[in-house]
C-alpha cells in the first residue's frame, strides 16, 4: 500500500504536469481534493466515534500524547536551524520555510510575497517533500516505533492529507491526536512563518 | 479549517450514536480507494505548476535537506515525549 500511495501521488503529479489529465480535472484538482477530504473526515470520525475506548484510552493511559504537537514544533524548528549547516541559506529563512510544517500552499505564498519567488519556490518544494516523505514514514513508524510518533513527520498535514494514512496504520486514538496536532500546527503557520521573515 | 472539524465531529457523533459495527472488508477497500484518489488529486495540484521541474532542478537539494532535517528532529522530539514522559506500557 505504501508503494501504491506514492505511485498515486506521482501519477497525479505527472499527468497534471504533462496535461494528460483533462484540463477540467486539473483546474478543479484543489476542489476535488477538498471534497474527498470531507468524505474521508466523515469516515475517520465515524471510526473514532464507533470505538468507545478511543477517548478513554487517551485520557487514562496515553495522556502524554496531547504533548505531541509541542514535540513536532520544537523538533521542526531545531531541524530548520540544523539544516543551514549543509546549505547556503540564512537561519531566519530556513526557519520560516520550516515553520510551514508541510503546508506547502500557504507557506509558499506568504514567503514568496515577502522574500520573492526563489525562496517561495524552496518553501513550496520543502513542504511538498515533507508531505511525500511522511507518506512513506507513517506506516513504518506506526508499525515499528510507536503509533503516536508516526504523527510527527506529517506536521500541519495530519488534519487533512496524511490523516487517513495515520488512521489506517496507527489506529483511531492516534488519528484523534493527529487531527488535534494538525489543527494546532496549521493555526501556527500564518503566525510563525511571518515572524521569521 | 473549521469545516474540517465540523466534518470530523459529525463523523464522530454518527459513529458514537449509531453504534456502528466494525468496519468490514468492503468498507476497507472503499477507504483504501478513497485514500489513493485523494493522493492522486493532491499530486495533480502539485503537478499543475508548469515550473515544477525547473524548481526541483534549481532548489531540490536545499528543499530536501530542510525537509529531512525537520522531519528527523520532529521524530526525535516526539519520541522523547512519548517514551520518557508517559506511563510505561
Amino acid at each position: 500500500m505504501i508503494i501504491l500511495m506514492l505511485a498515486a501521488v506521482i501519477a497525479g503529479t505527472l499527468t497534471a504536469q504533462f496535461s494528460i489529465l483533462p484540463e477540467i480535472v486539473i483546474i478543479y484538482s484543489d476542489e476535488i481534493t477538498r471534497y474527498m477530504l470531507y468524505l474521508l473526515l466523515l469516515l475517520i470520525g465515524y471510526d473514532i466515534g464507533r470505538d468507545k475506548s478511543t477517548i478513554r484510552k487517551l485520557i487514562n493511559a496515553d495522556r502524554q500524547a496531547f504533548l505531541v504537537p509541542i514535540g513536532t514544533i520544537a523538533g521542526t524548528l531545531v531541524g530548520g536551524a540544523f539544516a543551514v549547516l549543509f546549505i547556503n541559506m540564512s537561519i531566519k529563512d530556513s526557519l520560516a520555510i520550516s515553520a510551514g510544517f508541510g503546508w506547502y500552499s500557504l507557506s509558499a505564498v506568504i514567503i514568496a510575497d515577502a522574500k520573492g519567488g526563489d525562496l517561495g519556490s524552496i518553501a513550496f518544494l520543502t513542504n511538498v517533500f515533507r508531505e511525500m516523505i511522511s507518506i512513506i514514514l507513517i506506516p513504518v513508524l506506526a508499525k515499528y516505533v510507536n503509533p503516536y510518533v508516526s504523527i510527527a513527520p506529517g506536521g500541519a498535514t495530519t488534519m487533512d492529507t496524511t490523516l487517513p494514512i495515520i488512521e489506517k496504520y496507527a489506529g483511531s486514538s492516534a488519528a484523534f491526536i493527529a487531527f488535534l496536532h494538525g489543527f494546532i500546527l496549521s493555526s501556527l503557520v500564518p503566525i510563525l512563518v511571518p515572524m521569521f521573515l | 479549517m473549521l469545516i474540517f472539524l465540523l466534518f470530523l465531529m459529525t463523523g464522530i457523533a454518527l459513529g458514537y450514536f449509531l453504534n456502528g459495527k466494525n468496519i468490514d472488508k468492503t468498507q476497507k477497500i472503499f477507504l483504501n480507494v478513497s485514500i489513493l484518489l485523494l493522493l492522486f488529486f493532491m499530486g495533480a495540484s502539485i503537478g499543475k505548476d508548469p515550473e515544477l521541474f525547473d524548481k526541483i532542478a534549481g532548489f531540490g537539494f536545499q528543499a530536501l535537506v530542510i525537509a529531512s532535517s525537520t522531519i528527523f528532529f520532529s521524530i526525535i522530539a516526539v519520541l522523547i515525549i512519548i517514551k520518557f514522559m508517559g506511563n510505561k506500557q
